[in-house]
Parts: C-alpha cells; structure tokens; sequence
C-alpha cells in the first residue's frame, strides 16, 4: 500500500486501444465509499458511459476490478468482476456485471494493480501483457481465429505456465451476443457477452504475471477471522453436507476436486476436474479440464427436462467445445437447446440450418455450437444474438421462448419456471422475481444467497442433514426480521425484505470479492441454534469483519451496509439515467411468472402460479424499502440525498416527466 | 528423524490456501513472494507441481551457505533462515533442488520454518493435501507420497 488502505493496489490501469496508451489512475479517488469490484466500477461508469452509448461503441469502456480482499488469505475472493454494457441485454444493452473465477484476479493484483478500464478499439488483434510494471500491447494477429484454450496454450507456451491468461475465442471476435470470455478451462465471464465487446475492441487475450505485495491493515485480526471463516465454512451454501466423488468417474477419466476459484476451501458440488476423458471427435485423443455449475448437464440427465441422453464422454467434449469457441454455457443448455427441442415438438419439419434437431445427436450440439460462434447459415447468425433476438428474427417460437427466458434476455435461474434444474417451489420463487424484475440479466450470479440456501437446507431437499423448518424459521427471523421470510405458508408476506437484504450482500460479493456460492454464511451445521457463528462473530458478519480488517476502513457494521446498497442506488439511478429505467420495465417480469411453477410447495400441495396484483404490492414494498417512487421506480430525493447519488441530469429529468405527462 | 511437511497431491483442489496462509504468517500481508509452499497447477493437464523444503538431513541450501545463515539447533528441527547473518547472496535460492528456498524482493531468501511446530498452510488445507510429519507421529495416508525420497539430498 503506496497510501490510502490495506488490501487494495492503489491502482487501476486505463488502456486505449485505440491509440495504444497506457495510462495508470490512482484506485483511492473511488475508496472509501466504492468499496471495490462492481462498487468501483459503478463509479467509472457513471462517468464514463454517458447516454445513448452502445455496447459495441468504440469508447464503451469494459471494466476489470478485482476486490480489497482478492489475493489475500480471505477465503473464497479470488473472483474477478466485469462490468460494462451488455451485448445480450434485451431490449437495451443494459449495464452489468458478470465475474470470472481461475486465478487472474489474484494474479493481477500481485502485478500491481486493482483493475482495468480498457477503451478504444485496436487497429489489428491485440493482446495485453501485464508483467508487474511493464504493460505492454502484443500483436495477436497469429492468435486471432484460435479458441479460448488454444489461445491460453499458446500464450503460455511462449511466456510460462505462471502466467494467467483471460481470453475469447471464435464467437467473441464474431461479436456474437452470447460470447464469453474466460481462463483456464471452465473459468468464464458468462452472462453478458462480454467476450463480443473483447471482440469488438479486437481484444483477443490480457495475460498477467506478478510478484508484488498487499498490505493488511490489522494482519493479526485479519488472520484470525480468515482462520475462522475458512473453518466455519462448509459444502456450498446451498447443501448442508459434503459432496463425494463418483468412484466410476474417478477410475475411468481422473475426476477430482477442484477450486473454481483462487480461495475456495470447500469441495464443492458444482466443480470436478477430469484428467483423461477420450475424445469422441477426434479418436485417440484425450482432453483434460473443469466441469462447473450448469456444465454437467451436457452429458444430460434422464428423468428431468434435459433427458437428452449423450453420455458423459461426450457432454464433456461439448463443454470444452463450447469454451473454447467462447458460447455461453448457460444459454445453450438452459434456453438455446430446451427452446429447439421446444421447435421440432411444434413443428417436426424443423432444421437447425440443414441440420436435424436431435439433441441425443452429439454432431447436432457441434453443429449449433460451432454454427453460432461462427455465425453460420441463417439459424447460427440468428442465435449468435442470443435466443430471445433470434426468436424475433427467425420469427418462430416466441411463445416457447417466453416459457425459458424471464426477461433481459437470459435464460431462467433458480425462479421455478424455466429453470427445470432448480429445485424450488413456492413461495420462495417470489424472491427471485423480485431480483429478477429489478436487475438487468439473470440476477442469480451472485444472488443464490436466499433460494438456493432454504432449498438445500430444508429437509424435503436433504432429508438426512437438513434442518427442520422450524428452527430455518428462527433462523430467518433473525436475519430478516420476520417468521414469513421463510415460512413455507408464508405467501406474499415477508418477501420483500429479503430481496431488498440480498441485494446488499449481491453487491459485496461481487465487489470484496466474496463467493456467492458460499456467502453470506447463514445456516450451519457447527452450532447448536444451526445459525452460522464463529467465536461470537455471526455469520452474516463474516464479510464486515474481514473487509474492516484487511483496509483498516473503519466503517461500523450499518455503514458497510450502507456503502453496499449505495451501489445498488448508482446502478439503479444510471439505468434510470442512460435507459429510462422504471416500475413498468420491472413489471415485465410478471406474465412470465403469472404461468405455473414447474414443482409444488408440499405443504400446499397444488402449482401456484403468481398473482399479478399481489406482485405489484410486493414491488411497490420493495421500492420502500429501496426509496424508489412506488409510481416509476425512480429514486426519491431522499434516497439521493441519503446515498449521496448524482442527480439525473436536468434534460433527462424533464424527459422522464414530459413521458410520464404524455 | 526432522519434522516436516508431506505431501498427497491427489485431493488438491487449486484453492492455494496454503500458499495465502504461509503468506500472512511470513509476511503479515499478501507477498506473493514470501511463501515457503507453491503450487503450480497447469489447467491444461492437471499436472499439479509443489515446491516446498524436504527439510533434508544433508541439506544443499545451508551447505552452499557462504556466511552459515541457515541452521537448525537438532536434526528434528525445521532448517531456519537466520536474517541477521543472511547476506543475501541468493546462492541457498540456487542451490535447493526442490526450488523450495524462495527469493523476496523485501526479505531476501524465504523458507518453510513449519510455523514453530504448527503450519498455518496444513491448517488451511481442508482436503488432506497437506500433513504435518513429526518424530512421533506419522501421519497415515491413503495413497504413496508423490515424491518422497526422488529427491537429490537425503531426506
């Protein structure tokens, strides 16, 4: 730490492509009240990405930012956020947020450095190296055309294997909507299409190396809390018990743990490394590499919606297929896939191009995949701009899309619906309509934190360690104040607040950084009352005591908070600004889940479906809590004045009235 | 026989916790040069490399010592950097066959010093990675040690 706090780098590095400068900032300018990651950036957007910009305009900054803990000992923080305008926003490329694991942030910091702003576009293919102070821009012509893994290979042959790299592949250059961008070999800025503004600025690669120091503000306290923190955690947040390996897998293909990112200290569900898996395209070759999250569901899964059966061989080639031409996972299996398959039981005669839609067909998933990151034929150039566009374009099957795809132009997520993974029921879906109506893409990146949390603890998901509703309800009462948070016959009551809770704590994850799938802790298994404590420290407080200690910012528990959700009021008040952003967007939401849930709540025993009108006094709740105009959703002066938010500019604030009066 | 770190590499998940925990305990911050354990995981084959002292009986690195910085008081104890005598002349860096001596642009040479007897990085290893071997107890594992007695020194 030149001056400032503990855990930062005190800079940020701004990098115009366009004229090749590399320029350095100070990272304090934002500090205290930015926090970091998404916090800071919102700052620099604000700024920086001024009304009626799009995406793919030469001066849209794309935004880097790692956190004040990332690179430390603080368990779970070695995620990267980027932030920007969105490709596959729909109907507006709106600004968001997508972050990366692997070990790049980490890695950046050790060089010096908190971040990156990077503008312009490069007059040929480029590639930054960032080795400690020296930055430099590399000719990336030779790399341009290679996949998100080659490009790695490649790289790091030439350099070492201590460097990370951060790349996109065919479908980023090709600028197509659902591109992503990513490290190692599962490690992608997914939701966003982030990969197609790389693309756009002719951005193949950023490789970083570093061997630089961060300061800790009380490193004694630090250690101490990291220690307790690192101990209490346990399983990802959503499961009480520790997940196993697949003895079959492990003999057969090397299956194994693995962190998918920097930090994480619990074997998780979602990650599995494989050492030697035949290929199925190529024979006698092996591949190596990660499986997260939604990727395990490329193989399929019998008895539920993705029944396609193509074995796991196979599934696993088309995730690293499908990384390394840069397609997003979750698109493809979650909306692209289930909505074809949706097409050919309308109508049989249905091709993909020429190709039949069989998703049993390994060579029909290579087809789409490739046809899209390549924008071949009518079908692949439709759905390179993502499933809701292409539905609009192709004009066919709007109807099914609206059944997948909630809004903005993502696919469904933990909401009850169109997600068919996700096992939840009401009336805890009404929490994700709630984050879902406010936000600007699947809102579940970093706000498992509720869903996913009561749904894996209670027993009717694990009936061996699970708890009892009634002590899930305690435990909700304490957090959020009241029994209906999480009571099962709680309907339309309580459910404002938790929404309004974990938008704070959607903000600190993606700005300390801290892993969504294990923050905030809540539930436990360690103590006896089964809320999550270590040595008198509560577990929602884990993230307070480790940000305090790492900067020596000596904010109180309520101010953190207040920082946090004074990033939900920029973002909100930038919509408002550069989108016109109100309550009827937010609505949009509601006739996608105005149709039946996909399980049932056992104790009601029936599909519910949400009722409109109930909804719209929920929101109308959650705007109070937030202090947004329940008629437009616009913040109130209050809440500007409260937060210290930049006022609309006057011509945008007359716009906005002049419409609401027409 | 010396107290020291082994190692079983098959459930290491790449979190580098124990490189974070050596890190603070050294250097009271995040120095990603002061560690005396690195892992190297290579995504592309899942090769996993770790460099960390053997605590070797016949020890290259207090060997080439030209100033005899690096001691132990007996043969169960953890080899020690002493930074009063050390001159930094990087040679214990050079001549440690496992890579485990690292250099810090603020301290010099860096080592495994076992943490007085309780390493921080066997304690942030939640997956059986890491154990902690003292004359008295040799800690069982599952599978044989990957790299145990390969080394150039005796161990």
């Amino acid at each position: 730490m030149m001056n400032g706090y503990g855990g930062y780098t005190g800079r940020i590095l701004r990098i115009d492509l366009t004229r090749g400068s590399i320029d350095m900032e100070e990272t304090w300018q934002y500090l205290p009240h930015g926090i970091g990651g998404r916090g800071i950036a919102a700052e620099i957007a604000w700024k920086e990405i001024p009304r009626n910009t799009s995406a793919f305009d030469t001066d849209a900054p794309l935004i880097f930012m790692t956190g004040p803990l990332t690179g430390t000992m603080a368990p779970f923080s070695g995620r990267t956020t980027v932030c920007g305008l969105a490709p596959q926003g729909y109907p507006c490329e709106w600004y968001t947020r997508s972050s990366f694991g692997g070990h790049f942030g980490p890695e950046l910091k050790y060089a010096g450095y908190d971040g990156m702003v990077i503008t312009g576009r490069s007059p040929e293919p480029a590639y930054i190296k960032i080795h400690n102070g020296q930055v430099s821009l590399e000719d990336a012509r030779p790399l341009w055309g290679l996949g998100i893994l080659d490009t790695q290979k490649k790289i790091l042959g030439e350099l070492s294997e201590r460097w990370r790299v951060f790349a996109i592949g065919p479908a980023g250059e090709n600028r197509v909507r659902i591109a992503v961008a990513a490290t190692e070999t599962e490690s992608a800025s997914g939701q966003g299409g982030f990969g197609a503004v790389m693309g756009d600025k002719r951005l193949k690669a950023i490789a970083v190396c570093g061997d630089g120091t961060l300061s800790i503000a009380d490193p004694n306290r630090f250690q101490r809390i990291c220690r307790l923190v690192r101990d209490e955690a346990h399983g990802s947040h959503g499961w009480p018990h520790t997940p196993r390996l697949d003895p079959a897998l492990v003999k057969a293909y090397g299956q194994r743990f693995q962190a998918c990112t920097q930090g994480c200290a619990v074997r998780c569900y979602d990650a599995r490394y494989y050492k030697h898996v035949p290929s199925k395209l190529c024979p006698g070759k092996y591949l190596a590499g990660q499986i997260d999250c939604i990727a395990g569901l490329f193989p399929g899964a019998g008895g539920t919606f993705y029944d396609w059966n193509l074995g796991f061989e196979a599934g696993f080639e088309l995730s690293q297929l499908a990384n390394n031409e840069g397609v997003n996972h979750w698109e493809l299996l979650v909306g692209i896939i289930p909505w074809l398959r949706y097409l050919k039981t309308d109508d049989p005669s249905t091709r993909f191009n020429r190709t039949k839609i069989d998703p049993d067909d390994m060579g029909f998933w290579v087809e789409v995949i490739t046809a899209i990151s390549r924008r071949k034929g009518e079908w692949g150039d439709a759905l390179a701009e993502g499933t809701v566009r292409a539905s609009q374009s192709l004009r066919v099957g709007q109807d099914r899309m609206r059944l997948l795809f909630p809004a903005w132009g993502y696919a469904g997520h933990w909401d009850g619906h169109g997600d068919h993974i996700n096992k939840i029921f009401f009336p805890y879906w009404l929490v994700s309509a709630l984050q879902w109506a406010v936000d600007t893409r699947d809102p579940i990146s970093s706000g498992h934190g509720y869903v996913q949390n009561i749904m894996g603890w209670c027993r009717e998901h694990s009936p061996v360690h699970g708890l009892d509703w009634d002590v899930m309800i305690k435990i909700g009462e304490k957090v959020y104040g009241t029994a209906d948070a999480i009571h099962p016959l709680s309907d339309y009551n309580g459910k404002a607040f938790p929404a309004y809770w974990h938008g704070q704590r959607s903000v600190l994850k993606d700005s300390l950084p801290v892993d969504d799938q294990i923050f905030p802790r809540i539930f436990s298994r360690k103590t006896e009352d089964h809320f999550a404590n270590a040595e008198g420290i509560p577990g929602p407080n884990f993230e307070f005591e480790m940000f305090t200690s790492a900067t020596g910012i000596s904010w109180n528990d309520e101010l953190f908070m207040h920082y946090a959700e004074r990033v939900v009021q920029m973002e909100r008040q930038l919509l408002i600004r550069n989108f016109d952003r109100s309550r009827q967007d937010d609505e949009t939401v509601i006739p996608y889940f105005a149709k039946p849930e996909n399980r049932i709540n056992p104790f009601i025993g029936t599909h519910v479906s949400m009722d409109p009108d109930k909804f719209r006094k929920l929101l109308t709740e959650y705007y109070q809590l937030r202090g947004w105009d329940p008629q437009n959703g616009r913040l109130l002066r209050e809440t500007i004045e409260k937060f210290d938010i930049p006022a609309l500019p006057d011509s945008t604030q007359s716009a906005l009235e002049s419409q609401e009066m027409g | 026989m010396s107290r020291r770190l082994r190692i079983n590499p098959d459930p290491c998940t790449g979190c580098l916790n124990c490189m974070a925990a050596c890190m603070q305990h050294l250097s009271g911050c995040a120095d990603s040069q002061t560690t005396g354990i690195r892992v190297i995981l290579n995504p592309f084959t899942g090769i996993q490399l770790f460099y960390h002292c053997r605590q070797c009986v016949d020890a290259a690195c207090a060997a080439g010592c030209p100033v005899s910085a690096i001691r132990r008081d007996s043969a169960a104890d953890p080899w020690r950097i002493d930074s009063s005598v050390c001159i930094q002349c990087g040679r214990c860096v050079k001549n440690c066959p496992y890579q485990a001596v690292q250099w810090s642009t603020i301290y010099g040479p860096v080592k495994c010093d076992l943490c007085d007897g309780d390493p921080e990085c066997v304690k942030a290893c939640h997956f059986g990675v890491l154990h902690f071997e003292t004359p008295d107890a040799i800690i069982p594992m599952g599978i044989p040690e990957y790299d145990l007695d390969q080394n150039l020194g005796k161990t």
